[in-house]
C-alpha cells in the first residue's frame, strides 16, 4: 500500500466513520469539509509519525502540508528524504535512517 | 483515602478542565490525582454553553449524564449590537444538538463525578500552595487542607494547572499578564421571574422555558462606543444578567451615593429590550458579583513538567460563551501531548510546542473576535489564521457571523480569507425589526 491508500484507509476508518473511502480523493479538502477537525489533526500526527517514522516540528503543522491526503503525502515524502550522507553504502538502493532521526 | 505520595500526573483544579483532562488521562490508564480547593457543587459564573462542548463531553462518556439532567436547551443567540437586532441558530451551521445555558455548580459537579467514576482520585477541599516543578524532572506539587492541618505533597511527572482564575503555575512563574486590550470591570446578578427571548423573535414569560427554547441575549450597552455590552441567560430557577463595561466606570460608581445594587438596576432597565425582559423580574437577594481587570493570559503556556489549560492560562472577554469548550479544547490536547510524551520522552519539548502554539493560536482567534477593534499583526495572528484553515466552512461561517453581530467583521477579515483570496461571507443569519412582546 503506498502512502495515500494508507493515508486514506486511516482517515476513513478513524475519523470519518459516515463516509466512504472512496469519497475521500487524495485532493479532497478534509478540514473544510469537516472530515478532519482540530483535533484530528493531532491524531493524524500521531498516526503519520508511527506508521512513516518521520517526526513533524511544530512549525509543520501549517495547513498547507495537511490540508488534503495529497499534500499529507508529499510531506512525508519530503521528510523521508534524508541527506545523502545516510546512504546506504553498496545497497540496494534504500535509504536508511539513523534512529535519532526517528525519535529526537 | 489518603493522599498519594506519587502518581503520573496532578490535576490542579476540578472545573471543567480539570475533569475532562482527567477524564482523558484515565482513558489512556495513567494514575491521575486531581486536587480541588473547594467542595462540588460550588457556584460559577459561565453559564452559557456553545454546543462545540457536547463532543468533548461524549469523549469522556458523560454526555448523556448531561442530557438527563434537564439543563435549559437554547437554539442560539440574539444580539442588539447598536439597535440592530440578529439572530443567529446553530442548527443552522450543522448542530442537531441544542447546546445549553448551564446552573455551573451542578454542570461541573456532573463532570467531576464522572472523573472519579472514571478512576481518579480526587480530592477536595485541598488547596495547592505552591509546585515545585524541578526542571520538569520530578515536578511535586504542595498542598494543605483549609484548616492547614494537613500539608503534604505529591510527586509526579506533569502537572496540569486547571485552577481557574487563580492561575497558580502562571502567578508562580510571573508569567500572567493583564491583556491591555480589555480594561473591563463585570457586574452581574441573578433575578427570578421575568422574560426571555426565543427564536422566532418574541418575547416569552419564563414559565415557557421547557416548551419553547429560549436564546442567549446579548446586546452592546449605549454610550459607550464599540465597547460594553449586556448578557441574559435564562436558567432553571433564575436568570443570569450580567454587565461587561470599561474598568474606568468602577471609579464613576464608586464616585456616586448610587450603591452598586442600584446602579446595577439601572443600567439594565436603560438597555432597550433588556430592561423589558426584566420588567416583571425582580433581583434575588445578595445575588450581586462583581470583578475587575479580568482579561489576561500567561505568556508561556507549557513548559518543564506542566501545562496550563482552560482560564488558568488565559481568559479573553466571555462574549461568545466560549470559556468552557477552550477549557475542554486544551484539555484534549495537553492529554495527547502529555501521552505522547509518555510513550516518547525525548519528544517532550516538541509535543509541549505543538499544545502551545495549537492553543494560543485558538486563544488568538477568540482574542481577535471579543476585541472591538483588532490588528491581525504579529505572530499570534499568523497563528490565528492557520487556526482558522483548519476550521471546516461551516464553522468559518458561523465564526464571520458571530462578527457580523457583534459589528466586528473587519476582525474576522484580519485573520481569515477563503482559498481564493476572496473575503469569506454568510447569510446564516437573519436581522430583526423588533423583539414582540
Amino acid at each position: 500500500m503506498d502512502t495515500v491508500e494508507k493515508l486514506r484507509d486511516f482517515i476513513a476508518s478513524e475519523l470519518y466513520k459516515k463516509g466512504t473511502p472512496e469519497e475521500l480523493t487524495p485532493d479532497y479538502p478534509l478540514f473544510e469539509h469537516h472530515i478532519v477537525d482540530s483535533l484530528g489533526l493531532l491524531v493524524l500526527i500521531s498516526f503519520m509519525e508511527e506508521q512513516f517514522g518521520v517526526v513533524f516540528e511544530d512549525d509543520e503543522l501549517t495547513p498547507g502540508n495537511f490540508a488534503t491526503i495529497d499534500a499529507m503525502a508529499r510531506l512525508i515524502e519530503r521528510k523521508r528524504v534524508p541527506s545523502p550522507d545516510w546512504r546506504e553504502e553498496g545497497g540496494s538502493g534504500a535509504w536508511r535512517y539513523p534512529s535519532s532521526v526517528m525519535w529526537s | 483515602m489518603a493522599i498519594p505520595k506519587q502518581c503520573d500526573v496532578v490535576v490542579i483544579g476540578g472545573g471543567p478542565a480539570g475533569s475532562v483532562v482527567a477524564a482523558l488521562l484515565r482513558q489512556k490508564q495513567y494514575d491521575v490525582v486531581l486536587l480541588e480547593r473547594k467542595k462540588h457543587p460550588r457556584y460559577a459564573v459561565g453559564e452559557s454553553l456553545i454546543p462545540h462542548f457536547w463532543k468533548y463531553c461524549d469523549a469522556i462518556g458523560v454526555g448523556d449524564a448531561i442530557r438527563a439532567e434537564g439543563f435549559v436547551r437554547k437554539s442560539g443567540g440574539t444580539l442588539v449590537w447598536h439597535n440592530v437586532i440578529r439572530q443567529l441558530a446553530f442548527r443552522d451551521f450543522g448542530y442537531t444538538e441544542p447546546a445549553l445555558h448551564v446552573e455551573r455548580d451542578r454542570f461541573d459537579q456532573i463532570l467531576l463525578e464522572h472523573a472519579r467514576h472514571s478512576g481518579v482520585q480526587i480530592f477536595e477541599e485541598v488547596s495547592v500552595s505552591s509546585v515545585d516543578l524541578d526542571g520538569g524532572e520530578r515536578p511535586r506539587v504542595m498542598y494543605r487542607t483549609p484548616d492547614g492541618a494537613e500539608t503534604g505533597e505529591v510527586a509526579c511527572r506533569f502537572v496540569v494547572d486547571a485552577s481557574g482564575q487563580g492561575a497558580l503555575i502562571a502567578k508562580q512563574l510571573g508569567t500572567r499578564v493583564i491583556d491591555e486590550g480589555f480594561r473591563f470591570m463585570s457586574v452581574w446578578g441573578y433575578f427570578d421571574g421575568g422574560k426571555y427571548v426565543a427564536g422566532d423573535g418574541r418575547a416569552y414569560d419564563i414559565e415557557h422555558l421547557g416548551t419553547v427554547l429560549p436564546q442567549t441575549f446579548v446586546s452592546s450597552v449605549g454610550g459607550l462606543g464599540e465597547w460594553g455590552w449586556a448578557w441574559h441567560i435564562p436558567l432553571r430557577k433564575s436568570t443570569s444578567v450580567g454587565l461587561v463595561l470599561p474598568v474606568e466606570h468602577l471609579k464613576k460608581i464608586k464616585a456616586t451615593d448610587e450603591g452598586l445594587r442600584e446602579y446595577f438596576l439601572r443600567k439594565c432597565s436603560e438597555i432597550p429590550y433588556l430592561g423589558r425582559l426584566l420588567e416583571q423580574a425582580r433581583l434575588i437577594d445578595g445575588s450581586i458579583h462583581m470583578v475587575r481587570d479580568y482579561s489576561y493570559r500567561s505568556a508561556q503556556l507549557a513548559g518543564p513538567g506542566f501545562f496550563l489549560i482552560g482560564d488558568a492560562a488565559a481568559f479573553i472577554d466571555p462574549i461568545f460563551s466560549i470559556g468552557v469548550v477552550m477549557g475542554m479544547y486544551s484539555a484534549s490536547v495537553a492529554v495527547w501531548a502529555i501521552d505522547h510524551s509518555f510513550r516518547n520522552p525525548r519528544q517532550t519539548t516538541r509535543n509541549q510546542a505543538i499544545f502551545a502554539s495549537q492553543f494560543r493560536a485558538r486563544l488568538e482567534v477568540s482574542r481577535s473576535l471579543a476585541l472591538p477593534r483588532y490588528r491581525g499583526i504579529g505572530e499570534a495572528a499568523d497563528l490565528a489564521r492557520q487556526a482558522i484553515q483548519f476550521e471546516s466552512l461551516m464553522e468559518q461561517e458561523l465564526m464571520y457571523v458571530v462578527s457580523v453581530v457583534t459589528t466586528r467583521t473587519d476582525n474576522f477579515h484580519e485573520i481569515a480569507e477563503r482559498r481564493d483570496g476572496q473575503k469569506l461571507v454568510s447569510t446564516r443569519f437573519r436581522e430583526l425589526q423588533d423583539i414582540v412582546f
